[in-house]
């Protein structure tokens, strides 16, 4: 079942398009990260998403409902972290409680008080004079006394120092596994997301470049180095190796073709080489792999 | 969903009505003593007298501090939603996004309202003790309109803090400044009933007015 | 909702443009138009014009001669005594009667009525002058009254209710019949006048009655006015011939001059006079009186004698606001205006002029076609703006420019 359904999402601005008929799905029960450069719509997306900004064209359905005009039921069952870790500054963690309760059925303030009481804060102390460190930790708690069936995370890493951002990552997991829930998120931090994540999309400028399992990216992309006798040589020309750089008698280069493949693509071409080293690659490297360092 | 939204609009705007209080308190203590001033200084007949025929507004220094007062709710109120874009985590809570706006501004109305009783109350017994009850119910006549103004500075405040783009931002400003206008072009003592019951409807159909920046907001349109 | 709000927008951007941009058009445009002075001569029985072209004086006779200023003032006598004097051309005497320059200066006096004395704020509270006191000069007295359901004397130093004094008055006011409360109450309430004739009082069932206060005790008489009179202002005067005490106005429209001492009212013979609009002015000098009445439209001058009847009368046309062309150019741009002050009021309004040209619906023809060629220019849809294009046809520039700050975007 498809808990989230984009179909052909187009959105410009000012004549300057950001995406143009990205579709994809996500199913229940998965995490799923949205990664892409700075200004290529992961915010746009989210904030489509969350019916904050209404589409060129296309649409975006959460539970069937189109985004643009979510029903309260809906909403009840999203849970929303924006990014920064956003909350009600000007209220103290009590408070914060006491307001979001009253508006959401399924209210567990137990998971709340529990990472609150982890937190080293005066019980009338704001919000706004709290750390990055423990906003989110107010933001993730007050996600999880909700009860979501759905979150949507932009950008939780933001700010985070490295603890904060592994005991967010795992809690999350652990969360979500245990009560079968759907996790949509972004995040800058790559490393974060491989932690977290069982589907990943990565996007570039106008398109979506793979949107598959983390497993499935991991085994199936690869870095490649050939190595070569000579010091002048052209590249050999497929589209099938991607981000291809020359370095000094050898080329780097990625693909999702295994070595066997490589070879046969090099033969073809009638490039010659001495080696080809295969390696295994984390999702950062694959995410500069797919879209380059620039 | 009311009483839960209404405490969160009473934690942002809490010391800002406390002060508005205050301020409402010591200006009566200060049309008091600026009577009795008055009075001592021209005698009481030639001051009851030129209220009564050179109808001067004795008042006069308090015309802006209901306008003030709903300026600084409106910012109170509204400020904290902007700053890092709250609003957005306003409008993600399951109700309908109308209804949350609404019930904000039925928040700052009965904010206003309350304050606005107590300078009522206060400036009745203020008046009462040295004024007789004429003087006192031409007087409201004057206090009325500016209350008025304060509901009306209050809604048209609210839209230009949320507004997002410049352009309709100052819009607001000029629209809200000329209308602002219409409550103020009145220099003496009393007014003429009508007058108020004919711009009362600015007020009122301001409410709505906070629908259209938001809106807009929501569909990214900037 | 999120129209509604739109068109609420639209709507105040129309009422702030129909406030300041005709306020602005006349600010720039407008030129002052000078009602003409026209004035009856007590040399040559006739009446003398003072009109202006290009704002300069013109003065004429009744013939249409033109007349110099030196000219035009010694035909005046009885207004330009004191300039004859000095330029030693003041006639020794005027009707054959021997000029007194005290009698002349004693027997002058002038009044003007605005519909601004009507529409004025009544706080209700009033000083009860003492009438036969022993001071030269007036005092203010130290309570005020009010009538209501009783008349009440409230003392401004305690702020309480003088009640052996309201009492006393209240007493007097049941006696003669009075039904509370008062319509109008109408006096002169200034120390500055030459002597106090206290208040008239219109009473509930629409009865005249005069209040005074002498020697402390309340002095309180009926006026009989003529059956079925209505009585809707009344304008107390001090004129130092005392001749009458106030000038009447009733509903029909007819104005009364009240007469000293007798109570008589006398019912002046102007026409087509409105009070909720027309200017009235009286002036009175040895020989006669000059009623002028000023309309929108026309302006009119009797002169009376002694006893009331018209020796002359003299109509004039006026070119008004509307009617020049500063103002025919604005009926044209401007469908409506809205004005907060009233030139024939002090009460502030909220009032809404519309235009009274035919040719505004050209005007506005013309901005609809400006925005429907707008709207396909963007290429959006008649039928989503439809809204729009009737709120264009209705309030022409208005509507034009409020559509165009919201549009409809959805």
């Amino acid at each position: 079942m498809n808990i989230i359904e984009c179909i052909n999402l187009t959105h410009k601005y000012n004549n300057k398009t950001i995406f143009s008929n990205m579709n994809f799905n996500v199913e229940k029960g998965k995490i799923l990260g949205l990664l892409g450069k700075n200004g290529t719509g992961k915010s746009t997306t989210i904030n489509i998403m969350n019916g904050f900004l209404k589409p060129t064209s296309g649409k975006c359905l959460i539970y069937g409902e189109n985004t643009q005009q979510l029903s309260p039921k809906t909403k009840a069952k999203i849970g929303f972290l924006i990014e920064g870790h956003i909350q009600y500054s000007f209220m103290t963690i009590k408070q914060i409680e006491k307001f979001y309760s009253r508006f959401y059925p399924n209210w567990e303030k137990e998971p709340y008080w529990e990472l609150m009481s982890k937190l080293n804060v005066a019980p009338k102390q704001k919000i706004s004079t709290m750390s990055y460190g423990q906003r989110s930790q107010i933001a993730l708690g007050l996600i999880l006394a909700q009860d979501p069936d759905l979150l949507i995370l932009d950008d939780f890493s933001m700010g985070l120092d490295p603890g904060y951002r592994r005991l967010f990552v795992e809690y999350l997991r652990d969360y979500a596994k245990t009560k079968n829930k759907t996790i949509f998120t972004t995040s800058h931090i790559i490393q974060d997301m491989e932690k977290l994540i069982d589907d990943v999309i990565i996007i570039d400028y106008n398109k979506v470049i793979t949107h598959q399992s983390i497993n499935n990216l991991t085994n199936s992309f690869k870095q490649f180095t050939i190595n070569t006798p000579n010091n002048n040589f052209t590249l050999p020309h497929s589209n099938l190796l991607i981000n291809a750089e020359v370095k000094h008698q050898s080329i780097e280069c990625y693909s999702f073709c295994n070595k066997q493949e490589i070879e046969s693509i090099l033969n073809n071409n009638n490039f010659i080489f001495n080696s080809i080293s295969e390696k295994q690659l984390n999702l950062e490297d694959i995410f500069i792999g797919l879209t380059g360092k620039y | 969903m009311i009483k839960s939204l209404f405490y969160k609009e009473w934690l942002k705007t809490r010391y800002t009505i406390i002060c508005c209080a205050f301020i409402i308190i010591a200006s009566c203590i200060y049309l008091h003593l600026s009577i009795k001033h008055s009075i001592s200084k021209n005698g009481v007949e030639q001051y009851w007298f030129s209220l009564l025929y050179f109808r001067f507004i004795y008042f006069n220094d308090l015309k802006y501090i209901p306008a003030f007062i709903g300026i600084v709710l409106a910012i109170s109120q509204y400020m904290p939603e902007i700053i890092n874009k709250k609003i957005k985590l306003t409008l993600h809570l399951p109700a309908n996004e109308n209804k949350l706006l609404m019930t904000m501004h039925l928040w700052g109305t009965i904010a206003l309202s309350f304050l606005f009783s107590l300078f009522y109350v206060l400036f009745i017994i203020t008046n009462n003790a040295l004024l007789p009850v004429n003087i006192t119910f031409a007087a409201i006549e004057n206090l009325s309109l500016w209350f008025l103004s304060s509901y009306t500075t209050y809604y048209l405040s609210s839209i230009i803090i949320l507004e997002n783009n410049w352009r309709y931002r100052i819009l607001f400003i000029c629209i809200s400044a000329i209308l602002f206008s219409l409550f103020y072009n009145n220099n003496s003592l009393g007014i003429h009933n009508f007058y108020i019951l004919k711009i009362s409807f600015i007020p009122i159909i301001s409410i709505l007015t906070i629908i259209y920046p938001i809106t807009r907001f929501r569909k990214g349109d900037i | 909702m999120y129209n509604t709000s739109r068109y609420i927008l639209i709507l105040f951007t129309i009422i702030c443009l129909a406030y300041t941009m005709p306020a602005l058009y006349w600010l720039i445009f407008e030129k002052h138009i000078r009602i003409p002075v026209i004035e009856y001569s007590s040399v040559s029985n006739e009446f003398l014009f003072i009109r202006f072209n290009n704002e300069i004086p013109v003065r004429t006779n009744s013939n249409g001669d033109t007349l110099t200023k030196n000219k035009y003032e010694q035909l005046l006598p009885l207004i330009y005594t004191n300039q004859l004097i000095r330029n030693g051309n003041m006639p020794d005497s005027i009707m054959g009667v021997h000029t007194d320059v005290h009698a002349i200066h004693f027997n002058t006096n002038r009044y003007k009525y605005t519909p601004k004395n009507m529409f004025v704020h009544n706080i209700g509270l009033y000083p009860l002058f003492e009438s036969e006191s022993d001071r030269v000069n007036l005092e203010l007295p130290p309570d005020f009254f009010r009538i209501n359901n009783s008349i009440e004397f409230i003392t401004a130093s305690t702020n309480d209710i003088n009640l052996e004094k309201s009492k006393l008055f209240n007493q007097v006011f049941i006696n003669k019949g009075f039904s509370f409360p008062a319509k109008i109450i109408a006096g002169i309430p200034t120390t500055r006048k030459s002597i106090d004739e206290g208040y008239f009082i219109v009473d509930n069932t629409n009865k005249l009655f005069h209040l005074k206060m002498t020697k402390g005790q309340p002095y309180f008489e009926y006026i009989q006015t003529p059956d079925n009179m209505k009585i809707t202002h009344i304008e107390c005067i001090d004129f130092k011939t005392r001749e009458f005490y106030a000038i009447i106005f009733d509903s029909n429209n007819n104005v009364y001059v009240l007469i000293q001492d007798i109570y008589s009212l006398i019912k002046l013979p102007i026409t087509d006079f409105e009070q909720e609009k027309d200017e009235l002015r009286i002036s009175e000098n040895i020989f006669f009186k000059n009623i002028t009445t000023i309309s929108n439209k026309e302006l009119k001058v009797w002169i009376i004698d002694d006893l009331y009847n018209t020796i002359a009368f003299h109509n004039e046309i006026l070119v008004s606001k509307e009617e020049a062309q500063f103002g025919k150019i604005f009926s044209v741009l401007f469908p409506f205006e809205i004005i907060t002050k009233n030139a024939s009021s002090s009460y502030k309004n909220f009032k809404i002029t519309f235009s009274k040209n035919i040719l505004i619906i050209l005007t506005n023809f013309i901005f609809t076609i400006l925005y429907i060629s707008i709207l396909l220019h963007k290429k959006q849809s008649f039928k989503k703006n439809f809204t729009e294009i009737v709120l264009v046809i209705l309030f022409g520039f208005y509507g034009f420019v409020g559509s165009l700050f919201f549009p409809n975007k959805n």
